[in-house]
């Protein structure tokens, strides 16, 4: 079989688990979603307190949901969609990036 | 060129496109941003090994941009072309050395292809904290190009041009 190939990427399994025990380790409860707009900030968002936020940009809009301290966009008008389609988000450093309409919603 | 390689190159590059398309239609739940199976990767490392370079760059310029016309919109045309072009550029590198397998091949491929998406993501969103994804999206490319690479190497045999 497929022996060395299969360890190659078993090894690289264990160095990303590596990196992300680091930065498990190092982690903060988080309470802030920062919203930004091609580059700068657009909101800074509190997550305990649910809401939905619509963000308007020059190439169209994403709906941003703030629920039980999870944030995920909800609608968007972008062709591609990825960013609805994306898992929702709660722990620092995990984002949510909309690349048509260049938003990205991170947990601070 | 005879019409025999035109042929296949046609029928490569309507497969690719056909390949992430049936991609999207999959339910994958997206857990990191950027990830995908790529798919069309194999048309691509199988246009490497049955043809060469040149004509897969060709299969795989082909296919970006027809899927970017018809599926995904400009944003994800560049996006996926700025992957696209550097796992082209590494898999042919890596081919040409004749010292790695047609799975290795493809790890370096779905690998790079992150790589290149990752950098294009970050200029466009003016955002560097992104970067945060590489690690695990890495091992995304390697596990999926490990995968695809199987497909790869069992499909080449009935395929000799």
């Amino acid at each position: 079989m497929k022996k060395k190939e299969l360890i190659f990427v078993l090894l690289l399994f264990v160095a990303a688990a590596l990196f992300y025990g680091v930065t498990a380790y190092q982690k903060k409860a988080s309470d802030v979603a920062a919203i930004s707009i091609d580059g700068t900030l657009w909101k800074e968002v509190s997550l305990s307190e649910d809401g939905t936020y619509t963000i308007e940009t020059p190439q169209g809009y994403n709906i941003v949901q703030i629920q039980k301290h999870t944030a995920a966009v909800i609608e968007a008008d972008c062709p591609d969609q990825l960013c609805v389609q994306q898992k929702s988000i709660k722990q620092p450093h995990e984002m949510i990036v909309c690349l048509p309409h260049k938003v990205v919603v991170e947990i601070k | 060129m005879d019409s025999r390689k035109i042929a296949y190159c046609a029928l490569l590059s309507a497969v690719a496109l056909l390949l992430g398309y049936v991609e999207r239609l999959l339910a994958v739940p997206m857990v990191v941003p950027g990830m995908k199976l790529g798919l069309a990767n194999v048309v691509v490392l199988l246009a490497l090994y049955l043809f060469d370079a040149k004509t897969a760059l060709g299969i795989s310029l082909v296919r970006i941009l027809l899927s970017g016309f018809v599926f995904t919109g400009f944003a994800s045309f560049l996006y996926s072309g700025a992957g696209a072009m550097l796992s082209f550029l590494a898999m042919a590198a890596f081919q040409k050395t004749k010292r790695f397998s047609m799975v290795y091949v493809s790890i370096i491929g779905g690998m790079s292809h992150n790589i290149g998406q990752m950098i294009f993501a970050c200029i466009a969103v003016e955002n560097i904290r992104l970067l945060y994804y590489l690690p695990i999206l890495l091992v995304i490319g390697g596990a999926t190009g490990f995968l695809t690479g199987i497909v790869g190497e069992k499909t080449i045999v009935y395929l000799k041009y």
